[in-house]
């Protein structure tokens, strides 16, 4: 009943424009005032600000993300393909990581991923490392959270070839768990242009590498919706 | 005759002492199999090629099969590259009984190498490519993963494979190549699809291609 006059109360404020993440702090941030205890006379009831904590848990789903290691180039020429290896981003000796595990994580809150993936209130949970092989082919549960779900980029790729343009790819898996048990996993590639990366020489490296995280971004993005389109139910 | 009479002293010697014999045939091959070494690299460079019925109209019409297939290829190269990538590679490889395809002593020691080594130095580099001292050596790259679709042919994946045996030498190894070549049913995936079940096939395609070029690479060995 409680939890049903919650949500009729969020909708009510829904209507009027507001962000819904907005709406859930300020009612945790409501419910967690003084003057909400006083309701502590009905000593049978759960203390109403606990019980709303949990009924707001239980909208609340982590989302737990693994980067991928650096950006790899895989390109050829007319005659020969290349080697996998760093993007030749034109500098003197070797080649700088673009698109590191770090700057993947650091640039994740504004990818919207968890808006893609249908979870607009979920807890994103970044992990530092890509996660290991031997650990993506056997799932186990991230986390007991009643409700999680697993982005685990695997590999990012700059492609090219002769006679195409350059483009993002990311490869990735999204698994959805539902109390501890797999709902449902999705293993796919995405791509998005890049137009000016990598840069020419002389150019701007800087700008060349916004280009590929913009593309990288999308790429995440298009696979995360990839993945709902095929399990649309949670 | 020192020859024949050592042959008939050793074969008294066997008859009058049976565990003799058993230690001194046995004690030979232990100590020569914890010296072998199988050395295993992946490959680092991937290549997709698709062929459609463009290529009978001469170059004009290859050149527009080849630009009406690039971004396809593009994709399935990068595919290929996530799919089997080194450690991959090098995973599906030990998974098979590489001793026995290749014709090595049964306690040869796999040593598994996930970094590629350089594609164009691989027949030029005629020195063991690690540090090991082994007086059984034997190295085992995996040259080139190619995949393949024709209009006539339909899809299929091809590997090459380099074997050296060195021996207890440091250079001029005993050197033959072959490559393995299978159809594909699942890949490429299409646009958006999983591709768990096409990487899998992949994976099996690849270790199907070794298998394949095993036959070939100790036929050439043993010069059969």
């Amino acid at each position: 009943m409680r939890r049903a006059h919650g949500l009729l109360a969020l909708a009510s404020l829904g209507a009027g424009g507001i962000d819904l993440r907005t709406m859930i702090m300020a009612a945790v941030v409501a419910l967690s005032a003084p003057c909400a205890l006083a309701a502590a006379p009905f000593q049978d009831a759960p203390p109403p600000i606990e019980a709303a904590r949990a009924d707001l848990a239980a909208h609340l789903c982590e989302l737990h993300v693994w980067p991928a290691p650096a950006l790899q180039s895989v390109t050829e020429g007319w005659w020969h393909a290349d080697p996998v290896r760093r993007p030749s981003m034109g500098s003197a000796g070797a080649d700088p990581a673009v698109l590191p595990a770090e700057r993947q994580l650091a640039i994740m809150p504004a990818v919207h991923v968890a808006d893609a993936l249908r979870m607009p209130l979920a807890q994103i949970i970044p992990h530092a490392q890509p996660l290991p092989r031997a650990a993506i082919i056997q799932p186990v549960a991230p986390t007991s959270a009643e409700c999680a779900a697993e982005l685990i980029l695997q590999r990012s790729i700059y492609e090219k070839g002769v006679l195409s343009s350059g483009s993002i790819r990311v490869f990735a898996t999204v698994r959805r768990w539902d109390k501890g048990r797999l709902a449902w996993s999705y293993t796919g590639l995405a791509a998005s242009d890049a137009p000016g990366f990598p840069p020419i020489a002389g150019g701007d490296a800087a700008s060349s590498v916004r280009s590929a995280e913009t593309a990288w971004s999308s790429s995440v993005v298009h696979l995360a919706m990839q993945a709902i389109a095929k399990h649309p139910t949670p | 005759m020192k020859t024949l009479f050592l042959m008939s002293a050793s074969a008294s010697l066997m008859a009058a002492s049976p565990a003799l014999a058993q230690t001194a045939t046995v004690a030979p091959v232990a100590a020569s199999a914890t010296q072998c070494e199988l050395h295993v690299w992946p490959a680092e460079r991937f290549q997709a090629r698709t062929s459609g019925w463009g290529v009978g109209f001469g170059m004009i019409g290859a050149m527009i099969d080849a630009s009406g297939h690039a971004n396809g290829d593009k994709a399935r190269r990068s595919n290929l590259a996530a799919a089997l990538d080194p450690e991959g590679q090098v995973e599906a490889l030990k998974s098979l009984d590489l001793l026995t395809l290749l014709q090595l002593p049964a306690t040869t020691t796999v040593v598994s190498h996930n970094d590629p080594l350089d594609r164009k130095t691989l027949g030029k580099i005629n020195t063991r490519r690690s540090d090991s001292m082994s007086a059984c050596y034997t190295e085992l790259m995996v040259s080139d993963v190619l995949y393949t679709k024709a209009a006539m042919w339909g899809r299929s994946l091809r590997t090459g494979f380099t074997v050296r045996r060195f021996g207890a030498s440091a250079d001029a190894p005993a050197k033959s190549s072959s490559t393995g070549g299978n159809k594909l049913k699942l890949f490429p995936p299409k646009e958006g699809d999983d591709v768990t079940a096409s990487n899998q096939e992949l994976v099996d395609m690849f270790k199907k291609d070794f298998v394949e070029a095993a036959g070939n690479l100790s036929r050439q060995a043993t010069g059969g």
